[in-house]
């Protein structure tokens, strides 16, 4: 059976070479069958969008409402850097270079916004919208909307992303509720590890090559943003492990989804920075930890407000791209569930939450 | 090219190069250039789900040079020709086989059977990966079990030999391959026919190499075309990259790809080759096909095209997910240097999986400067090959002793073959001895002060560093001695030589790492141009151009040439992050298409 037969064309195979190197024939064919919907062309969004229409989708769509201002001409490299850009819906903004970073994938763009869209929508058809799209991905989007949407997804059983950069640090989140991954059949032999040697920290070797693997496909259930953002520290078992798994930027990234929430923050810097402060403190003792002890203390929380730092923005977009790649292509190795970078302290960790038992 | 003096002065504009190379050659140079200017180097790498980021400061840091690298991966050359046991082995013998028909003959990779192999050694993959292909030649010469000699006074090697006037006896040497295949006007059914039926009943007739091997089985080119009962077209055959051929077809590839070779050599002049390229179909087709026909004669597992591109490639996958956490991880070390934390700069890698702490980009610091250079011999080969090709990394040096401007080595072959086995001392090079040391291929003139050290013993060296200070002393003793003895006195007896009669015990001092005014460097173009495929992750790290003041980006492909430089100017960083609209750049993304943003 010649290759052809199985989808891929030899024009896209020598196109998509080296990563099908990296995951396989399978994998490409499952990624180009997939349709995402990306909502927030920002700098994060950007990213994002570059990332997977690299790796080669049936169909992207990016959704906005806003109009380009100067700030995302400075951070956005989608955009045409010209005066004529600004004032221009985002996404329309942003279709011609991402179409010409790769012909292959069908773009659409809706200028508008997600609320106002699914608004027009009864719950039936709400499901039905969403269930379009093999992934929906919500950038840099208000609490409660990624609350909705997240909410909507899981009914619909439709993978949900979403993530933000607020200036130096940022955040991804994954929802990829029993989606299937392929996961690495652990035989006998493939453990082979003297006892001995685990305590002097040998690197032994499995026994078994490569062609010995084996991946059986499995689901895993993921907590929804709501559950994942609110995990009970408090709780006994996890009060000892609080410290050892909470990141410094973690609280950070709390106090400002927490600030959105209650929909605290205003136009005045200043004023945000202060109402940060105390969201800040009360989140650290949420997490049973002192203030005092944090990487990241108040007197940088200027770092958190626009633009967006776009070193930052590369590192969450590609993460957010690895991980969605991985789902849709129901590849090995998926990563639970919150992605933090900060460039305030260089930490890149990946936290579950809430941690399991 | 550019005048050193020119491009120093450019190099002091720089705040710190990013680099975002990929292959060693470049990123040596560029570490050496920016050691040299006492610019900061961040380095970078990208393989497959796997990134890494690490910061080079001078005297603070490890540099590119002091870290260790994996070595690539040779087989013993009997395996190669004799005994292959993985597929690897005969994609590698397929590659040699190109060579020998088409491309630059190698000696030391014959591809026709080896006559002096004992067949003793362990065929362990993991123990004779590493060795060394000469070391390996050289431990079967000493072996004396079964010489060639001794094989033809078999029966059944004489009657080989008899039988068998265009075959192994006279193909043992690497020349007459070439020769023989002219001879046959590379008829691709008679070259099928010697190395798949001659030369494997040559090598069965080793009865000692398949005491506990399974012995091949050779075949016959009709007999394999034959094999298929449903055979599709060659274009067929050429499109699936994704089965594995069967021997029939990859017979009838190799005789199609043979012819085209041959016709495509005849069209090149009298001294001119080809060079094997993955990329070539003619050559990929070529090594898939002589690949896996090998194989199924030793029993191996087939492998389809893709696959042995892969292998025979030696590629590294690279994806845009990857490209882009490196780029903003470089970019966030470059902050640091911007701001002066110095002290803050880590060392990234991209784990695969988060560790106990939940960090899935693990950060480190740097480790502080380690120059890991084996002790070696200490003639003046062992000069040559061991410190200035091997741990100073130069190509073809030029060796001057500054006292007497005698040439001690040279890189013309045979000027200086007659002092290759003397010892530094029977040359007088001992304590304070300068020797210039010169390579054309690099453009790179470096100065090695010789010390002797009470610690060091036999034929050991080290390469030193050291102080300012030190430095000084060493400047004020070359003075001294320029002053004492202009460069026709006979050179005087060294400090080590007068008190213990002879030179054993060496120290080399080397300016590369600490004492960088004696260098000179050359980059031999100069060029705006900016190289798409290689932009890709530059193009991300100066997406970000928020930088106060001129970093540089450098990117070679192949050695010291088609590179760019450029600067960027942009506006302070100030607390928050910065805007980018003074930034002027050609951003490009490797795009499949060759589009750019």
């Amino acid at each position: 059976m010649p290759g052809q037969a199985e989808g891929l064309s030899k024009d896209e195979a020598a196109v998509y070479d080296r990563q099908i190197r990296l995951w396989g024939l399978e994998a490409q064919n499952k990624l180009r069958a997939s349709s995402v919907l990306i909502v927030g062309v920002t700098a994060l969004g950007a990213e994002f969008a570059k990332n997977i229409v690299l790796a080669g989708l049936k169909s992207l769509t990016l959704m906005d409402h806003q109009a380009v201002v100067q700030q995302d001409l400075d951070t956005n490299f989608l955009f045409q850097h010209a005066p004529e850009t600004l004032g221009k819906n985002r996404a329309a903004a942003a279709a011609g270079k991402t179409t010409s970073l790769n012909p292959n994938v069908e773009l659409n763009v809706v200028e508008k916004s997600l609320e106002t869209q699914l608004n027009e929508l009864n719950e039936v058809g709400q499901e039905a919208f969403v269930r379009q799209f093999s992934l929906v991905v919500l950038i840099d989007q208000d609490y409660d909307l990624v609350n909705r949407v997240d909410k909507l997804c899981r009914q619909a059983n439709v993978r949900f992303m979403c993530g933000s950069v607020f200036g130096w640090c940022g955040y991804a989140f994954f929802d990829f509720d029993e989606h299937e991954f392929l996961m690495q059949v652990r035989s006998a032999q493939t453990c082979h590890v003297d006892v001995d040697d685990v305590s002097s920290n040998s690197k032994a070797q499995p026994m078994t090559t490569i062609e010995d693997e084996q991946f059986v496909k499995k689901a895993f259930p993921y907590p929804s943003f709501a559950t994942a953002f609110h995990t009970e520290w408090s709780d006994k078992k996890l009060q000892r492990k609080a410290k050892r798994i909470i990141p410094s930027s973690y609280f950070a990234i709390k106090s400002m989804l927490r600030a959105q929430r209650e929909r605290l923050l205003t136009d005045d810097e200043e004023a945000n920075i202060k109402i940060l402060k105390e969201i800040w403190e009360d989140e650290v003792r949420i997490g049973n930890q002192k203030p005092e002890e944090q990487s990241i203390q108040p007197e940088k929380f200027d770092h958190l407000f626009p633009p967006q730092l776009t070193p930052t923005a590369a590192v969450v977009g590609g993460m957010m791209g690895q991980e969605a790649i991985k789902t849709l292509s129901e590849g090995k190795d998926p990563l639970k569930n919150i992605f933090i970078y900060s460039a305030l302290d260089t930490t890149g960790v990946m936290c579950d939450f809430p941690p399991p038992k | 090219m550019l005048e050193n003096q020119r491009l120093r002065s450019l190099l002091k504009l720089l705040t710190w190069f990013l680099n975002a190379l990929d292959n060693k050659t470049a990123r040596v140079h560029v570490n050496r250039l920016c050691l040299a200017c006492r610019i900061p180097l961040i380095e970078s790498g990208s393989a497959g789900f796997y990134g890494q980021v690490s910061v080079i400061l001078r005297e603070k840091t490890e540099c590119y040079e002091c870290m260790e690298k994996p070595k690539q991966k040779t087989f013993p050359s009997c395996t190669i020709r004799n005994t292959p046991s993985e597929h690897i082995h005969c994609i590698v013998w397929s590659k040699h086989l190109f060579n020998q028909l088409f491309g630059e003959v190698d000696i030391d990779d014959d591809v026709s059977p080896d006559l002096e192999d004992d067949g003793a050694r362990e065929d362990d993959p993991n123990a004779s990966s590493n060795n060394n292909k000469n070391e390996q030649a050289t431990e079967n010469q000493e072996n004396e079990t079964e010489t060639p000699a001794e094989v033809l006074k078999n029966g059944n090697g004489v009657q080989a030999m008899e039988t068998d006037q265009n075959g192994a006896s006279e193909e043992a040497k690497p020349a007459n391959t070439r020769l023989w295949a002219e001879k046959v006007g590379y008829d691709p059914k008679k070259l099928f026919d010697k190395l798949f039926h001659t030369d494997i009943n040559y090598l069965c007739k080793m009865d000692h190499l398949w005491k506990e091997r399974k012995r091949p089985i050779a075949v016959e080119f009709e007999d394999v075309v034959a094999e298929n009962e449903a055979p599709r077209s060659l274009s067929q055959v050429f499109d699936d990259l994704n089965h594995v051929w069967t021997r029939s077809e990859c017979a009838r590839v190799f005789a199609a790809a043979v012819e085209s070779l041959r016709d495509r050599k005849i069209a090149l002049g009298e001294h001119e080759i080809l060079t094997w390229d993955k990329d070539d179909d003619d050559a990929m087709r070529f090594v898939a096909a002589c690949a896996n026909i090998r194989a199924s004669l030793f029993s191996i597992q087939p492998k389809t095209s893709f696959d042995i591109k892969a292998m025979a490639g030696n590629i590294i996958p690279a994806i845009a997910t990857t490209n882009a956490i490196v780029a903003g991880m470089m970019v966030t070390e470059a902050l640091k240097i911007v701001d002066g934390d110095l002290e803050k700069v880590k060392n990234v890698f991209i784990a695969r999986v988060p560790n106990m702490r939940g960090k899935i980009l693990s950060d480190e610091a740097p480790q502080k400067p380690n120059p890991k250079f084996n002790p070696s011999d200490m003639t003046i080969k062992g000069l040559n090959d061991k410190v200035l090709k091997g741990a100073l990394n130069m190509i073809a040096p030029d060796v001057m002793d500054l006292r007497t401007s005698n040439v001690i080595i040279s890189s013309e072959e045979g000027e200086t073959t007659d002092l290759e086995t003397k010892k530094l001392a029977e040359l007088s090079l001992g304590e304070g001895t300068m020797l210039e040391c010169d390579d054309f291929v690099q453009k790179l003139t470096l100065k090695v002060i010789l010390h002797s050290s009470p610690d060091l013993h036999g034929e050991d060296f080290e390469i030193l560093r050291d102080s300012e200070k030190k430095k000084e002393e060493e400047e004020t003793r070359k003075r001294k001695l320029s002053e004492s003895e202009p460069g026709l006195s006979p050179p005087k007896k060294s400090k080590a030589e007068e008190t213990n009669g002879e030179i054993t015990v060496q120290k080399l001092k080397s300016h590369f790492f600490q004492s960088y005014s004696n260098l000179t460097f050359f980059l031999p173009q100069l060029r705006t141009r900016v190289q798409k495929s290689r932009m890709h992750r530059a193009a991300s790290v100066l997406s970000t151009g928020d930088i106060k003041t001129q970093p540089a980006l450098l990117g070679l492909t192949g050695p010291a040439s088609n590179f760019f430089l450029c600067n960027v100017y942009g506006k302070d960083i100030g607390h928050s992050a910065p805007a980018c609209h003074n930034f002027q750049f050609i951003r490009s993304y490797r795009t499949p298409f060759g589009a750019s943003l």
